[in-house]
C-alpha cells in the first residue's frame, strides 16, 4: 500500500470525526441551537452526506486491485448522534453518488464490480442507524460500545450483499473483495464511528462507563442477549466451518482419487496391450518352431526367443499343467528330481491353468506381482493357449522381471498422466517404487517424488493421495490453498450472513422483549406510581400477555380493596364526626339575650375534622351574666367529651357561688385529675356585673378578647394563667376591666384568625380588628356576622381546619342599682341596715317605712345568715335596693346560693295564743309579709331570690 | 343598742336605746337572765329604741314569761311603730303596755 492510499483514508477518517466534534460546539452557539429543528436536519444531512461522498472519493487501492473506502460510518454517527432523518438523507446522497460514479472516469470513478451492493449498502446505512435508534435506544443516541456494533452491522450488510449479487463469481468476490477488504472495512468503519461517539462523550462530560448498581431488565437482557448470540454464532461458525471444510476434503479426496482411477485404468489398458502384442509374438515364434519333439531345439529356440522379445522367461505347459519347455532354470522339469514344476502347485502358477484349454483366444495376463518360488522377486506373467494339437504344447507364459516389465511399459504409460489435474495447480503423478517419475502432469517438471511420504496427508504445500497399481504409485497432488479455497468462501459469506442475521434477530430479541415486557413494566409502573400517590381510581389495563393480564387483574383488585377499606374507614370516622359534632352543638346556648341592658351573640363552626372549641354564657344572678369561650386542644370524640366535661364543670363552680378565680383552681384541679390523654384547654371567662359595667375575668391560656371602647377595638390584654387541665395545683387570679354603656368585649377562637385560604395566607388579628372596628357601632350579632361574612370571603373554597368560635357582649345600658354583697354572717347585719337606712334616708323614706323596713331586712338577713349555708360554711348575701321614679317605692331584692327555701311557704303563726302557749318561730317572716306591700320568691339558677317592694312615702 | 339597768327594791327597770334585732337582742336576754331573780316588777323602757325585730319580741316574750311567775312586767314608751308591730303580731295581748 502506498503512502498516499494510506494518507487517503486517515483523511476520510477523520473528516467525521471532525464535523462531530464542530457540531457539538456549534450546537452551544445559541444562534444555531436556536433554529429549526428541519434547518438543523439538512444542514446536518449535508454535511454528513458530503463527508461520506468523500469516504468514496478517498477510497484506497490495494495491492490486489480492490478498493476500500470509508464511507458508512458518516451517515452512522450522524443519524446516532445528532438525527436519525438527517442520517438517512446523508445515507442515500451518498449511495446515489457511488451509484453514479461508476459511470465515470477520472478521479471521481468508483469500481463498478461492487456497484450494487456498496450504493445499496450506503443509502440503508442511514435507515438502519435510524430504525436501530428509535425502536432500541427509545431514541436516544445509545452509548458509544452500540455504535461500533451498528456499524459492524451496516457494514457486514454491505458485504453480504456484495456476496448475494456475485453468487456466480463467488470465489472472485473472495480474492478480490471479501479477502482483501471485508474485515478491514467492517473494523474501519465500526472503529471510526466508536471514536467519534468517544469524542463526543468526552467533550460531552459524560462518562464512558455507567456502571448500574441494579440492572435494568433492559440491560440484562441485552447483556443476556449479546453473550448468548455471540456464543450461538461461535458454536454456529464452528459447526459451519467443520461441515465445509469436511465437505470440500471429502471433495478433494474424490477428484483426486478419481484422477488416480483413471490413471490406473490407462496403466492396466497400456500393460494389457504391451503384454498382448508380446504374447502374440511369442505364441507365433513358438508355432514357428520347426522340430517341436526336438528337445534341444526347442529349448534353443527359446533361448533365442527370450534375448529378441527382451522377456526374462518363457514356459510352455503341457496339457497335464507341468511345465514341458523353460528357459528358466527354475522351471526346468529335470531340475528337480526328474519332475517337472506343476503348475497347481503355487497359488501364483495355479492361476494359469485357465489356459489348459489350449485356445488361442484364451490369454490370462497376471498383475505384477511376488513369484511363488521367490517372494522378494517381483515379475510381471502372462500367458495363452498354443493352439497346437501337442500335448506337450498346451500354453505358453511369459514372465518379465521389473526391470524388463518397466522398459517394456515405458512408451505406453509416458502420457498417462499428461492431461490429468487436480483442479487447476495439482497434477498427477506415475512413479516407479524407486520414486521415479513415470507420467505426470503435464507442464509439471517434477521428475522425483519421495514414495516414503506419500501416504502422509500433506506433501509439502499439497495434500497428497495414493494408490499403488501394476507396480508404479499413482500419486494425485491437490494444492492445500486451492483445495481449501472453498472452505474459507463459504466461512467467509455463511459468517457474514451469521453476523448479519444474529445483529438483527439481537434486535427483534431485544425488541421484543422491550414491548412486550420492559414498556409493559413501564407502564404499569407509571399507573403504580399514580396509585402510590394516592389517586385510587387509576385502573391498570395491560391485557397483552397472560401474566400482565393476570397481574393488571391483581393489582386492580388489590387497589379496590384498599379503596373499600378506605371508603369504609371515612364513613366510620364521617359518623364518629358528625357525632363528635353533635355533642357539641348540643352543650352550647343557641337563646341570645337581648334586651335593653346587654346583648349577647355567639356562633361556631365546627370544622370537618370537629375541634372542641366552646362558648357559653348565662345569668350567674340577676345582675351578673358570665361569658365564656374556650378551645380543647385534639380534636374529634375526645375532645368533643373532653369539652363538655370542662363546661359543665365550670359552669356547676360557678353557680355554686365560687369566685370565678376559685372555680377556675378547682376546674383544673379536678380537669387534671385523670387526664391521661394529654388533653387541655385555653378558656376565657368573665363575669359582667349588668348594673356597673364592671367585668371580673380570668384568662386560662387562650387568646385576649377584644374590647370595645369609644368605637375602638383593642386587644384586652393582662395576665393570662396556664391552660386548663395543664398544669395541677395552678392558682389562677382574676382580673377586672369597666365597660361602659355601648361597649362591646369580642370573644375569639384561634380559628378566626388562623383561618387560612388557598394559598395559606392567614386571616390575621389585623384583618379581624378592621372588619370589627367598621362595624363597632352595631349590634352584637350583626358584629358577628359581618366578621363572619368577611371571613368566607377571604377563605373562599379553601377547607376550614378548626373550629371557628365567636361571642360577642355588648353592654347596652347599666343601671345605677345599689347592691351591697356581704359574707352571710350575722356581724354584718348592720352594715347592711346601715346600708339601706343610708339609702333609704337619702330617698325621703318615713320613719316608719324606714322602721318596718329596718325590721324586715333584721328578719330576712338573719335567716340567711344562720340557716342558708350549712354550718360552717360562709356563703355570701346579697341585697340589692333599688327605688322607683320619684322615691316612691322602694325595691329590696335579698339573694342567696343556699340551699333553696322559699320562706312564704312557712304558715303563718298565731298571734292569738297566749303567754304561755306562744312562740318566736315563723314569727319574722310573718312580720316580713305583714309589713311590706309585696314579697316574692324566686329560684333563679339554684339562687333564693326574695324580692321585696314597699311605698315609702306617706 | 345601749342597755341602763335602774334597780329600785323589787323593781328593776331596763332603759334601752337604739336597735333591738337579731344582733342586740342576746345582749338584752343575758341582762335579763343576770338580773331578774327576786325581782318583782320589770320595766322595759323601750323610748329609745329604733325598732325591735322578731328576736326582740323573743327577748321580750322569754321575760314576760319569766315574769308572769314571779310578779309582773311593764313595756312602757312603746312607739307607734313598735306598737303596730306588737298589734301585728299578738303582742299587745299579753304585754303590759303604759
Amino acid at each position: 500500500m502506498q503512502f498516499i492510499d494510506i494518507f487517503k483514508l486517515i483523511v476520510a477518517s477523520l473528516v467525521p470525526v471532525g464535523l462531530t466534534v464542530g457540531f457539538l460546539y456549534l450546537n452551544k452557539v445559541e444562534k444555531f441551537a436556536k433554529l429549526r429543528e428541519i434547518y438543523k436536519v439538512f444542514i446536518y444531512a449535508g454535511a454528513f452526506g458530503l463527508s461520506s461522498i468523500l469516504g468514496t472519493i478517498l477510497g484506497a487501492k490495494l495491492p490486489s486491485g480492490s478498493i476500500v473506502n470509508i464511507r458508512d460510518a458518516s451517515p452512522i454517527i450522524c443519524g446516532l448522534i445528532f438525527s436519525g432523518p438527517a442520517g438517512i438523507i446523508a445515507g442515500v446522497l451518498s449511495g446515489i453518488y457511488r451509484f453514479v460514479s461508476v459511470y465515470w472516469t477520472g478521479f471521481f470513478a468508483s469500481g463498478v464490480y461492487t456497484q450494487i451492493a456498496c450504493s445499496v449498502a450506503t443509502a440503508l446505512s442511514g435507515v438502519i442507524t435510524a430504525l436501530i435508534k428509535k425502536f432500541l435506544f427509545d431514541n436516544k443516541r445509545g452509548t458509544w460500545f452500540y455504535g461500533f456494533f451498528i456499524a459492524v452491522l451496516v457494514e457486514d450488510f454491505h458485504m453480504v450483499l456484495a456476496v448475494l449479487t456475485h453468487l456466480n463469481d463467488i470465489s472472485v468476490l473472495y480474492d478480490t473483495v471479501l479477502k482483501p477488504c471485508a474485515l478491514f472495512m467492517i473494523l474501519a468503519n465500526a472503529f471510526i464511528t466508536l471514536i467519534a461517539m468517544v469524542v463526543y462523550s468526552v467533550l460531552s462530560k459524560e462518562k464512558l462507563f455507567v456502571f448500574e448498581k441494579k440492572r435494568k431488565i433492559n440491560t440484562k437482557v441485552q447483556f443476556v442477549l449479546i453473550n448468548s448470540l455471540i456464543v450461538g454464532y461461535l458454536c454456529i461458525s464452528l459447526f459451519t466451518f467443520g461441515s465445509i471444510r469436511s465437505v470440500v476434503r471429502n471433495n478433494t479426496e474424490k477428484e483426486a482419487t478419481q484422477s488416480i482411477n483413471e490413471v490406473i485404468n490407462d496403466v492396466d489398458e497400456a500393460v494389457d496391450k504391451v503384454l498382448k502384442e508380446k504374447l502374440e509374438s511369442v505364441r507365433t515364434k513358438i508355432n514357428d518352431i520347426g522340430d517341436k519333439s526336438n528337445k534341444t531345439n526347442v529349448e534353443n529356440e527359446l533361448a533365442l526367443m527370450l534375448t529378441v522379445e527382451e522377456i526374462s522367461e518363457i514356459n510352455i505347459v503341457n496339457d497335464a499343467g507341468f511345465i514341458s519347455y523353460s528357459t528358466d532354470i527354475y522351471s526346468d522339469p529335470n531340475f528337480k528330481d526328474g519332475h517337472s514344476f506343476e503348475m497347481s502347485s503355487g497359488e501364483q502358477s495355479a492361476a494359469f491353468n485357465v489356459l489348459l484349454t489350449g485356445n488361442v483366444e484364451d490369454t490370462y495376463i497376471q498383475e505384477f506381482r511376488a513369484i511363488t518360488a521367490e517372494s522378494s522377486l517381483k515379475y510381471k506373467y502372462a500367458g495363452q493357449g498354443l493352439g497346437i494339437s501337442d500335448p506337450n504344447f498346451c500354453y505358453v507364459q511369459v514372465g518379465l522381471n521389473e526391470e524388463k516389465y518397466h522398459s517394456l511399459l515405458q512408451i505406453e504409460i509416458d502420457d498417462c498422466a499428461h492431461y490429468r489435474h487436480i483442479k487447476k495447480n495439482g497434477y498427477v503423478v506415475v512413479a516407479d517404487s524407486n520414486g521415479n517419475v513415470v507420467s505426470t502432469t503435464i507442464d509439471n517438471d517434477l521428475t522425483k517424488i519421495d514414495i516414503s511420504k506419500i501416504n502422509a496427508k500433506k506433501y509439502g504445500d499439497f495434500y497428497v493421495f495414493s494408490e499403488y497399481a501394476e507396480g508404479y504409485y499413482i500419486v494425485a497432488f491437490s494444492q492445500i490453498e486451492e483445495s481449501d479455497l472453498p472452505v474459507k468462501i463459504g466461512f467467509t459469506s455463511v459468517s457474514l450472513a451469521e453476523i448479519f442475521v444474529f445483529l438483527v434477530l439481537y434486535a427483534v430479541l431485544y425488541i421484543i422483549v422491550k414491548r412486550n415486557v420492559v414498556d409493559k413494566i413501564d407502564l404499569v409502573q407509571v399507573d403504580l406510581e399514580k396509585i402510590s400517590n394516592g389517586d385510587l381510581n387509576v385502573e391498570i389495563n395491560e391485557r397483552s400477555t397472560y401474566e400482565f393480564d393476570s397481574l393488571s387483574d391483581n393489582i386492580n383488585k388489590t387497589v379496590k380493596t384498599l379503596k373499600d377499606n378506605i371508603e369504609r374507614e371515612a364513613n366510620r370516622n364521617k359518623e364518629e364526626l358528625s357525632f363528635a359534632k353533635s355533642i357539641q352543638y348540643s352543650v352550647l346556648p343557641a337563646v341570645f339575650p337581648m334586651n335593653d341592658k346587654f346583648e349577647i351573640f355567639a356562633s361556631m363552626n365546627a370544622a370537618k375534622t370537629v375541634g372542641g372549641d366552646f362558648y357559653d354564657f348565662y345569668y350567674v344572678d340577676h345582675e351578673h351574666v358570665l361569658i365564656e369561650i374556650a378551645d380543647v386542644s385534639g380534636k374529634g370524640i375526645p375532645a368533643a367529651m373532653f369539652m363538655m366535661r370542662a363546661k359543665t364543670l365550670l359552669k356547676s363552680l360557678i353557680e355554686s357561688g365560687m369566685d370565678l378565680a376559685t372555680a377556675f383552681t378547682e376546674a383544673n384541679k379536678r380537669l387534671c385529675e385523670g387526664n391521661e390523654t394529654q388533653t387541655f384547654i385555653t378558656a376565657w371567662a368573665g363575669i359582667v356585673d349588668l348594673s356597673t359595667g364592671h367585668v371580673e375575668f380570668v384568662n386560662a391560656g387562650h387568646n385576649p378578647p377584644l374590647i370595645c371602647k369609644d368605637g375602638k377595638f383593642e386587644y384586652l390584654n393582662g395576665k393570662s394563667g396556664f391552660v386548663l387541665a395543664g398544669l395541677e395545683g395552678f392558682n389562677y387570679q382574676k382580673q377586672s376591666v369597666d365597660l361602659a354603656p355601648g361597649d362591646m368585649i369580642y370573644l375569639y377562637t384561634d380559628g378566626v384568625t388562623e383561618a387560612n385560604d388557598k394559598n395559606s395566607n392567614l386571616y390575621g388579628e389585623e384583618r379581624l380588628i378592621g372588619e370589627l372596628s367598621s362595624n363597632a357601632k352595631r349590634s352584637a350579632k350583626r358584629v358577628c356576622e359581618e366578621v363572619k361574612e368577611n371571613l368566607n370571603k377571604f377563605v373562599q373554597d379553601a377547607e376550614q381546619s378548626d373550629d371557628i368560635t365567636m361571642l360577642a357582649f355588648k353592654l347596652y345600658n347599666c343601671e345605677t342599682t345599689n347592691i351591697k354583697v356581704v359574707d352571710a354572717t350575722i356581724e354584718n347585719l348592720h352594715e347592711i341596715i346601715d346600708f339601706v337606712d343610708e339609702l333609704l334616708d337619702r330617698a325621703g323614706a318615713s320613719m316608719k317605712a324606714k322602721s318596718q323596713i329596718d325590721v324586715v331586712v333584721d328578719e330576712l338577713f338573719s335567716n340567711i345568715a344562720f340557716y342558708a349555708y350549712p354550718k360552717g360554711q360562709v356563703g355570701k348575701a346579697k341585697i340589692s335596693v333599688g327605688f322607683s321614679k320619684n322615691n316612691e317605692d322602694i325595691t329590696i331584692i335579698f339573694e342567696d346560693r343556699g340551699r333553696p327555701y322559699n320562706p312564704l311557704e312557712k304558715e303563718d303563726p298565731d298571734t292569738t295564743l297566749s303567754v304561755e302557749e306562744k312562740s318566736i318561730g315563723g314569727l319574722g317572716i310573718f312580720i316580713v309579709k305583714k309589713t311590706m306591700d309585696s314579697v316574692e320568691y324566686e329560684n333563679v339558677n339554684g339562687h333564693n331570690v326574695l324580692t321585696l317592694k314597699k311605698k315609702i312615702r306617706e | 343598742m345601749e342597755i341602763t339597768k335602774l334597780v329600785s327594791g323589787d323593781t328593776l327597770t331596763f332603759a334601752l336605746k337604739g336597735r333591738l334585732d337579731t344582733l342586740t337582742s342576746p345582749d338584752l336576754s343575758k341582762a335579763i337572765d343576770e338580773s331578774v331573780a327576786n325581782v318583782k316588777h320589770l320595766i322595759l323602757d323601750l323610748g329609745e329604741v329604733d325598732y325591735v325585730s322578731s328576736a326582740g319580741l323573743r327577748v321580750i316574750l322569754t321575760a314576760q314569761k319569766i315574769m308572769f311567775k314571779q310578779g309582773d312586767m311593764i313595756v312602757k314608751n312603746v312607739n307607734d311603730e313598735i306598737r303596730s308591730l306588737f298589734e301585728m303580731t299578738g303582742f299587745s295581748e299579753i304585754l303590759t303596755i303604759e
